[in-house]
C-alpha cells in the first residue's frame, strides 16, 4: 500500500533536469498551427483557382500595412531570440526586457491588423474571398495572441529565477514559438499581399 | 528483484496538480480536491471513459429511433428532422464515442506503461477533457435549438447551404471546434508524455505496443485535426455571415469544403483502428503468457496502419462506389494488410497450452469476426451493383457499423476489461463481460446485417422513409436493424452496471487486499498497486527488454533457486 513515507523511498521515473517537454509540446503545437495555415492556404488557393481574381473589385490592398505588419512580426522574432540569448548568458534583465519588447510587438500587431480589417470596407458575406480573409486574419490573430501569452508566462519566469543558464526551455520555446508566430503571419502576407 | 537505484528527486515526487495524495502532504493545496481541478491522469482517464460511454448510449438511442422510423410505413417520430437527427447520431458516434474510449484508456494507461508518474502536460490534459465534455454536451444540445442550415453538416459530401445566422448551427459549429480542440490538447499531452517521460532504459522497441500505437496515432492526429478546425473556421465564418464561400454557386467551393472535412474525416474513423491494434497486441501477449513475438514487426505493422488511413483520402465519398474504382479501392483495402499482418503476428504469439482464457479475448475474437464480416461484405459488394439513393447505399451504414464502430468498441471494450485492475482497483466481473460481449456482438452484427440486406436489395441510405415496390422488404430489414441497436444498447447498460458492482465491491475492501498484478503481466503497469497510488510507483522495475516483468519473475525465480 501506498504511504507518504515509501513514496521517497526510490526514485520517480522522471529527471528534473529533463529540457525537452515543454519544447516538444511547442514543437507538436507548432506543427498544428502550420497544418492548419497550410489548410487556410489551400482553401484560399482553391478559390482563387476558379474564381475572380484578387482582390475583388472595390477592394484596395495596402501594401504598407502587409509590410508594416511584417516588420513588426521580424523585429519580435528578433527580441524573441535576443531574450533566448540573455537566458542562455545568465542575464536576467536583458532576458525580461526582450520579452517585454515581444510582448509589446505582438500587441501592436494585433493592434494594427485589426486597425487594417477595421479599415478594408469588405465583410464575410461581400465576397468569397471575403470569408476567407477572415478566416485567415482570425487564426493569425489568435496564434499572436498565444504569442503574447508565451511571452508574458516565459518572462513571469524569468523575473522570478526560474529560467536559468542550466534549465532555458521557456527561453527556447519562447524564441521558437515567436517564429512560428511571425511564420503563421507570413502565410497570410503571402495569400494577401503578394499573391495577387 | 532490481530497481532503479538513482537518488529521489522531492521536487518530481511531489503530486500532480490536484491528485490524491495532495490529501498526506502538508503542503496540500488549499482548493479541495476534485474532479474540476485535478490533473490526475487516473482520474481523468476514468471520466473519459465513463463521459464516453454516456455519450454512446445517447447516440444508440438517437440510433434505435432512426431505424424505428424505417421499420414500417408511415411510422413518424421526427419527420422532417430525420436528416439532422441521422447526422447528429453519426458525428456523436465518430467524435465522441471512439475516441474517448481511447482517450480514456490512453490518459490512464500510457503514464503507466512507460513508467512515468504523469502526464507531459497534465494541465493540458484536465483542459482536453472539459473541452470533451461541453464539446459534446453542446452538440446534442444544438439539436434542441433547431435545424442547423444544411442537412447534415456532419459528414455531409456537399457543402452546408448558406442560409445566415442560427443558433443551431453555430452551437454545432462551435462543439465541433471544442471537440477538436480537445482531441488536439490530449494528442499533445500523450504525444509529448510518450516520447520524453519513458523510463530509463525504455527505448522506442522496448515501448508496449499500446503506448505506441498512442504515439502513432497522436502523430497522425496533430497533422489531420488542424485540416479540420480550419475547415470548421471557415464553415463558422461562411454560416454566421451569411457568406459565400461554400455556396454551391462558388467555383471550387464543393472541392474545398469536402477536402477540410475528409482531409480530418477520413483517417479520423480508419485511425480509430490504430489504438485498437496496440491494445489488443498487450491484450493477447499478457493472457497468452509469452514475450513480445516479433515486437518491432508489430510496431511497424501498427504505423504503417496509420500511414496507410491517410491514403483513403483518394477514395470516392460514397464507400460502395469506391469499391468499384480501381484506385480508391486499392488504397481502401491497403488498410487491411497490416491489420491482417498483425492478426496473424497475434496468433504465432498464442500457445493453447499457456493461454488463460480471459473474457477480453472474446471481445477480440469479436474484433476479429466484424472485421472479417466487413471485408466479406466488401468483397461481394461488387458483384451486387449496389444501386442506392442520390446519396449511397444503405450497405454503407451497414459497413460503417461493422468496420468503423463495432470493431474499433470491441477492442476498447478488450482493454478496458483487461486494465479494469488497474482503473478500478479490482477486475470486472467477467461473467458480466461475456454477457455484455454477446449482447454487444450480437447487436453490432444484427445491425450491419440489417443494413447490408437492405443495401443488397436496393435500399438508399439518408432518407426517412421507404417508398416503392420493394419498400415492405427495407421496412424489415429496418426493423432488424432496430433489434440490434436495441441489443447495443443493453450492452452497454450492461458495462455501466458492472463498472458500478465493482466499485461497489472495493469500496468494502482493504486496498492491500488487491492485487497488483492479477494476469502476471509483462509491461510496467503491472509492477504498480491496483489501482496504482498517486505517484503511480513506489519502485520502478529496471527496463531491460519489451517485458521487464517477466525479468522481474525470472530474477526473483533465479534467487530462490
Amino acid at each position: 500500500m501506498a504511504t507518504a513515507a515509501n513514496q521517497l523511498a526510490l526514485a520517480s521515473s522522471e529527471r528534473r533536469s529533463d529540457p525537452t517537454p515543454a519544447v516538444y509540446g511547442a514543437i507538436a503545437v507548432g506543427i498544428s498551427v502550420f497544418v492548419m495555415m497550410g489548410a487556410l492556404m489551400g482553401a484560399w488557393l482553391a478559390l482563387k483557382s476558379g474564381t475572380a481574381v484578387w482582390p475583388p473589385k472595390g477592394v484596395r490592398i495596402e501594401n504598407y500595412y502587409g509590410t508594416t505588419l511584417s516588420v513588426t512580426m521580424l523585429m519580435a522574432v528578433v527580441a524573441g531570440f535576443w531574450a533566448l540569448f540573455g537566458v542562455r548568458r545568465g542575464e536576467r534583465s536583458h532576458a525580461a526586457v526582450a520579452l517585454a519588447l515581444v510582448i509589446f510587438l505582438d500587441g501592436a500587431f494585433i493592434n494594427l491588423l485589426t486597425y487594417v480589417v477595421r479599415g478594408i470596407h469588405f465583410g464575410p458575406a461581400t465576397h468569397a474571398y471575403g470569408v476567407m480573409y477572415y478566416a485567415l486574419t482570425v487564426a493569425v490573430i489568435a496564434i499572436a495572441a498565444s504569442g503574447i501569452v508565451v511571452a508574458l508566462v516565459s518572462m513571469a519566469r524569468v523575473l522570478g529565477g526560474q529560467v536559468t543558464p542550466a534549465e532555458p526551455q521557456l527561453g527556447w520555446v519562447a524564441a521558437w514559438w515567436g517564429t512560428a508566430v511571425a511564420a503563421a503571419w507570413f502565410v497570410m502576407y503571402y495569400a494577401v499581399y503578394v499573391g495577387h | 528483484m532490481t530497481m532503479t537505484a538513482s537518488p529521489p528527486d522531492e521536487r518530481l515526487l511531489a503530486p500532480a496538480p490536484g491528485d490524491a495524495a495532495s490529501e498526506v502532504s502538508p503542503d496540500a493545496p488549499v482548493l479541495p480536491e476534485s474532479l474540476f481541478t485535478t490533473g490526475d491522469h487516473k482520474r481523468l482517464g476514468r471520466a473519459f471513459l465513463i463521459m464516453a460511454t454516456v455519450f454512446v448510449l445517447a447516440t444508440s438511442v438517437i440510433g434505435v429511433i432512426l431505424e424505428i422510423e424505417l421499420s414500417a410505413r408511415g411510422v413518424t417520430i421526427v419527420g422532417n428532422d430525420y436528416g439532422r437527427l441521422f447526422s447528429l447520431h453519426s458525428t456523436a458516434g465518430a467524435l465522441l464515442f471512439l475516441p474517448g474510449l481511447f482517450l480514456g484508456l490512453a490518459f490512464y494507461v500510457v503514464p503507466l506503461q512507460i513508467g512515468a508518474r504523469r502526464l507531459a502536460f497534465p494541465r493540458v490534459g484536465a483542459l482536453a477533457f472539459w473541452s470533451y465534455v461541453v464539446g459534446g454536451l453542446l452538440l446534442l444540445a444544438s439539436y434542441t435549438f433547431g435545424r442547423p442550415n444544411g442537412m447534415g453538416l456532419a459528414y455531409s459530401v456537399a457543402p452546408p447551404v448558406v442560409k445566415g445566422v442560427s443558433r443551431a448551427t453555430d452551437l454545432w459549429v462551435s462543439s465541433m471546434g471544442l471537440i477538436t480542440v480537445a482531441v488536439l490538447l490530449a494528442a499533445v499531452t500523450l504525444f509529448v508524455t510518450v516520447l520524453k517521460l519513458r523510463v530509463e532504459g525504455m527505448t522506442m522497441i522496448r515501448v508496449p505496443a499500446f503506448s505506441w500505437s498512442v504515439l502513432v496515432v497522436n502523430a497522425a492526429t496533430l497533422l489531420s485535426a488542424p485540416v479540420f478546425l480550419a475547415g470548421l473556421l471557415i464553415l463558422s465564418i461562411d454560416q454566421h455571415f451569411a457568406g459565400g464561400a461554400l455556396s454551391a454557386k462558388q467555383v471550387n467551393a464543393n472541392l474545398v469544403w469536402q477536402h477540410l472535412l475528409w482531409l480530418y474525416g477520413r483517417p479520423d474513423v480508419y485511425l480509430v483502428a490504430v489504438p485498437s491494434l496496440g491494445a489488443l497486441t498487450d491484450v493477447v501477449l499478457t493472457h497468452s503468457h509469452r514475450r513480445p513475438f516479433q515486437p518491432a514487426a508489430a510496431k511497424a505493422l501498427i504505423a504503417l496502419t496509420a500511414v496507410l488511413s491517410f491514403g483513403i483520402l483518394a477514395a470516392n465519398a460514397s464507400i460502395e462506389r469506391a469499391v468499384l474504382i480501381p484506385t480508391p479501392s486499392v488504397l481502401s483495402v491497403a488498410i487491411a494488410i497490416p491489420i491482417g499482418l498483425l492478426v496473424l503476428l497475434w496468433l504465432g504469439s498464442i500457445r493453447p497450452a499457456e493461454l488463460r482464457p480471459h473474457v477480453s479475448l472474446l471481445y477480440l475474437a469479436g474484433f476479429v469476426l466484424l472485421l472479417v464480416a466487413g471485408a466479406v461484405n466488401a468483397v461481394i459488394a461488387p458483384s451486387q451493383n449496389l444501386v442506392g439513393g442520390l446519396n449511397g447505399s444503405e450497405w454503407t451504414v451497414g459497413q460503417v457499423h461493422a468496420l468503423l464502430f463495432a470493431a474499433p468498441a470491441m477492442a476498447a471494450f478488450a482493454g478496458i476489461y483487461h486494465w479494469s485492475p488497474k482503473i478500478w482497483g479490482r477486475a470486472l466481473n467477467q461473467l458480466i463481460g461475456v454477457l455484455q460481449a454477446l449482447l454487444l456482438l450480437g447487436g453490432f452484427l444484427i445491425t450491419s446485417l440489417g443494413a447490408w440486406l437492405a443495401g443488397y436489395d436496393g435500399a438508399p441510405w439518408h432518407v426517412d422513409d421507404y417508398v416503392g415496390a420493394k419498400s415492405d422488404h427495407y421496412f424489415n430489414y429496418g426493423a432488424l436493424a432496430s433489434a440490434g441497436g436495441v441489443l447495443v444498447g443493453l450492452g452497454l447498460l450492461v458495462f455501466l452496471l458492472n463498472i458500478g458492482l465493482t466499485v461497489k465491491r472495493v469500496r468494502g475492501e482493504h486496498v492491500a487486499d488487491l492485487l497488483a498484478d492479477p494476469w502476471e503481466g509483462q509491461t510496467l503497469e503491472w509492477a504498480s498497486s491496483s489501482p496504482p497510488p498517486a505517484h503511480n510507483f513506489d519502485a520502478v522495475p529496471e527496463v531491460r527488454s519489451d517485458a521487464p516483468l517477466s525479468d522481474r519473475r525470472a530474477a526473483t525465480e533465479a534467487e530462490v533457486l
